[in-house]
């Protein structure tokens, strides 16, 4: 047996995330890049430790070789431990067959074993797609406090945006009352931002009697929550504050570099209290050369700088040739933009080469008509040819000519 | 892959030199090229030729060292078996007047930690000395000759260069070796002090250091016994520096950010530099940043004009500052309207507001660490 735990964490990273359509070709959505030097999974992995949560089960199917070789043994987030640390849990065979995880419930169910071994009070439930910095621990002092059989993070949105997420009325004392998903006409503006804090005792019961049901599709939203409201458990609401992003489009994940850019914004990378920890090799510092000129812009280790960046976030190692435009661009490691290149409101995933002349997306003012506008996204490994132009929306496969 | 070989690294360059930077810390740990330390480019290329037995000889003030090093994880030297140990200064009753003279007598006190490894070669390497240096062709070399000892030396055409020259035959064999006094103006072999030996000859030369109280590496291990042992130099051709002086320091880093075959080759030839990883954010260019000829490392925001530096993590260049030829290392604030020319400002420095600092290129201005102008 190992030493009881207080409260553990299981992070939900095997989505595909397919809305990122070409980004998430080749890679799980958790492991798409973001901010210059980190991938989607760090936020929540950092949030964890710096929570005082030391015990991480990630729970991986779709396409895990970018992610589990990210995540290695945990120890860029000081979660290479003796007696818990970061987890990689897969699906599994057993002696009476297989399957792959049929849903977030039945992914946590399927590593009761891994959870009892730390024989947790609580059982922190998160989600590998949002940007956002989160202290787990007061959530979980609110969660005691109210002696909760379940805690869910809310975060207020407009009342248009409400019809697009899970929808939590409250009494005002924060008890939940009714979760509606997706509902038509919302009564309240409290969106569920998919953080749940169970009781393990509790949820263990109802993941035990939700895999019994044939008909269920073994899902926290769908299933286990309702189910949980209506046996009349006490389920609160945890306000939270701050910034909060799903990136689960391609415009959110544009824009979501693009706070970055903000220099009063609410998502700051630079706090030395709440550090965002990311597994990072040792480039050396970049180099912006006697032809550059970069305004308001993200620059990574190891790049080459000799063009011109407005509004622009570069990954490591990417190098931005002379007479190079690039502007409201998101440039992944190790791409090379050739001379006289254009690259503007875009994203270039990893490895991409963008040859001279070429000219990659288009800024929104051109086009009167907005229907016809959106981010050009060219894929990890694509060659964007000498003069050719990517427009607005379009996107490249990864690898396309090579 | 080199299985043979051990290596022992000098933390202190034992000369007379004084430098400001290597005040506070070890000359090891003096902070180079934007985020690294000297002893990162000794390490990257020992790691490189995979020797994993890496023993740094410590004399004095040397957390920094440790804090740099810590378990050797970052240098992938963090191993169960040899990986990289800091060897402290070890003081027993007859030596504790002795061990801080020279590197001999720091090799003295190390003497265990040769003789519980069983490699057949030792690499002795300063780690002031900014090269990549290829150690598996230099061992290969060495074997190669049969050499007892081997010796890097670099063809130089310095004037002022007064350490050690060395003059090799026809077959690279040492058939001399001094310190130059003299103001000659030809082609010199500079020793960069990076040295192979059979450890069993090391051994033995150690025992009648001891028994003779020899001080002098160079003179007494090389000088005393060319006639006697077979030594050999090997020409290293391609970049190098030694760091002694704030000059020789200042002058370094200006050639790295003058020439991108130098960066190229420090820090981008096959493997990379390796070096500690801290988790600082990327930089950040807000409105007024105007940055030309320069290296910067993560973690820095850039508001300000910057030409021909060199700045290190974490700083923070604010509205209006003008910097030309400096270099800001980890941590340092500028602040608005600053103006310096050739500054050096160690970590923690703050040069307040509308400030103007000048140096000049063969003396710059050092601001030493924490301290505020």
């Amino acid at each position: 047996m190992k030493q009881k735990k207080d409260m553990i964490a299981m992070l939900l990273a095997g989505g595909q995330g397919s809305r990122l359509y070409v980004l998430t070709k080749e890679v799980a959505k958790p492991a798409v890049s973001f901010g210059g030097k980190y991938k989607i999974i760090d936020f929540p992995l950092s949030n964890c430790i710096n929570s005082g949560v030391d015990t991480v089960g990630v729970l991986t199917q779709y396409r895990p070789l970018e992610l589990n070789s990210h995540i290695g043994n945990g120890q860029p987030w000081d979660l290479d431990r003796l007696n818990g640390g970061v987890y990689i849990l897969p699906p599994y065979a057993t002696a009476t067959g297989s399957q792959w995880y049929k849903g977030t419930a039945n992914a946590i169910y399927q590593n009761l074993n891994f959870i009892d071994r730390y024989d947790p009070d609580n059982v922190l439930i998160l989600s590998g797609d949002h940007i956002y910095k989160m202290d787990y621990s007061k959530m979980l002092a609110f969660h005691k406090e109210h002696d909760a059989a379940a805690t869910i993070a809310v975060l207020e949105v407009s009342l248009e945006e409400a019809s697009r997420f899970g929808i939590m009325n409250t009494e005002e004392d924060g008890t939940i009352y009714e979760f509606e998903e997706k509902p038509k006409q919302p009564k309240s503006t409290k969106a569920s931002m998919g953080i749940y804090i169970f009781n393990w005792k509790k949820l263990r019961q109802y993941l035990v009697d939700d895999e019994a049901d044939p008909r269920s599709s073994n899902d926290f939203g769908k299933n286990i929550i309702p189910a949980m409201l209506a046996a009349g458990e006490k389920m609160m609401a945890y306000q939270f504050e701050g910034y909060w992003k799903d990136v689960g489009t391609i415009d959110s994940l544009w824009e979501a570099n693009m706070d970055l850019l903000n220099p009063g914004g609410s998502l700051q990378l630079d706090s030395p209290d709440w550090r965002i920890y990311s597994r990072s090799e040792a480039h050396p510092p970049h180099f912006v050369g006697e032809n550059a000129e970069i305004t308001e812009s993200i620059v990574s280790e190891g790049c080459e700088v000799d063009g011109k960046l407005w509004y622009s976030v570069l990954f490591s190692n990417v190098t931005v040739e002379t007479g190079v435009d690039l502007n409201s661009a998101v440039v992944m490691s190790n791409t090379v933009i050739k001379k006289g290149a254009t690259v503007k409101y875009a994203i270039i995933a990893e490895d991409a080469i963008i040859e001279e002349g070429a000219v990659v997306g288009d800024d929104p003012c051109n086009y009167p008509d907005s229907s016809e506008w959106g981010i050009a996204v060219v894929g990890r490994g694509a060659i964007v040819k000498k003069g050719q132009v990517v427009r607005p929306k379009e996107m490249i496969e990864p690898d396309a000519n090579r | 892959m080199i299985t043979k070989t051990m290596c022992i690294l000098f933390s202190e360059s034992y000369s007379a030199a004084s430098n400001e930077l290597a005040e506070g810390r070890t000359l090891a740990t003096v902070p180079f090229g934007g985020r690294y330390r000297l002893i990162d480019f000794a390490l990257s290329s020992l790691v490189k030729a995979q020797v994993a037995n890496i023993g740094v000889v410590t004399k004095d003030n040397y957390g920094s060292l440790v804090d740099h090093l810590g378990s050797g994880r970052d240098w992938d030297l963090a191993r169960r078996k040899g990986g990289l140990k800091i060897l402290t200064p070890f003081v027993k009753p007859e030596n504790a007047i002795s061990r801080n003279r020279s590197k001999i007598d720091a090799l003295l006190s190390c003497r265990m930690y040769l003789e519980e490894n069983n490699e057949e070669y030792v690499i002795l390497a300063d780690t002031n000395v900014v090269m990549n240096i290829d150690f598996r062709a230099m061992v290969e070399y060495h074997a190669e000759k049969g050499a007892d000892i081997t010796l890097v030396y670099q063809n130089i055409n310095d004037p002022a260069y007064n350490g050690m020259v060395v003059d090799c035959d026809r077959n690279s064999q040492v058939i001399d070796a001094y310190y130059s006094a003299s103001e000659a103006s030809e082609s010199k072999s500079a020793l960069l002090k990076v040295f192979i030996f059979n450890k069993s000859l090391l051994l033995s030369l150690l025992d009648r250091a001891y028994t003779f109280g020899w001080t002098d590496f160079d003179r007494d291990f090389i000088t005393k016994n060319i006639a006697k042992l077979n030594i050999f130099g090997y020409e290293h051709k391609g970049y190098a520096a030694v760091i002694n002086t704030i000059t020789d320091y200042y002058t370094a880093s200006m050639e790295l950010i003058g020439s991108a075959d130098i960066r190229n080759e420090l820090f981008n030839s096959d493997t990379p530099l390796l070096t500690r990883v801290k988790n600082s954010p990327p930089t950040i260019y807000g409105f007024g940043g105007k940055v030309h000829n320069s290296l910067i490392a993560d973690g820095c925001v850039i508001d300000g004009e910057v030409n021909n530096c060199i700045i290190f993590r974490d700083v923070e260049i604010k509205k209006g500052a003008v910097l030309n030829n400096c270099i800001i290392i980890q941590g340092s604030v500028i602040e608005p309207g600053a103006q310096l020319n050739c500054v050096i400002a160690d970590k923690n420095v703050v040069v307040e507001a509308e400030h103007t600092l000048s140096g000049y290129p063969t003396y710059p201005f050092v601001i030493s660490k924490g301290q505020r102008v």
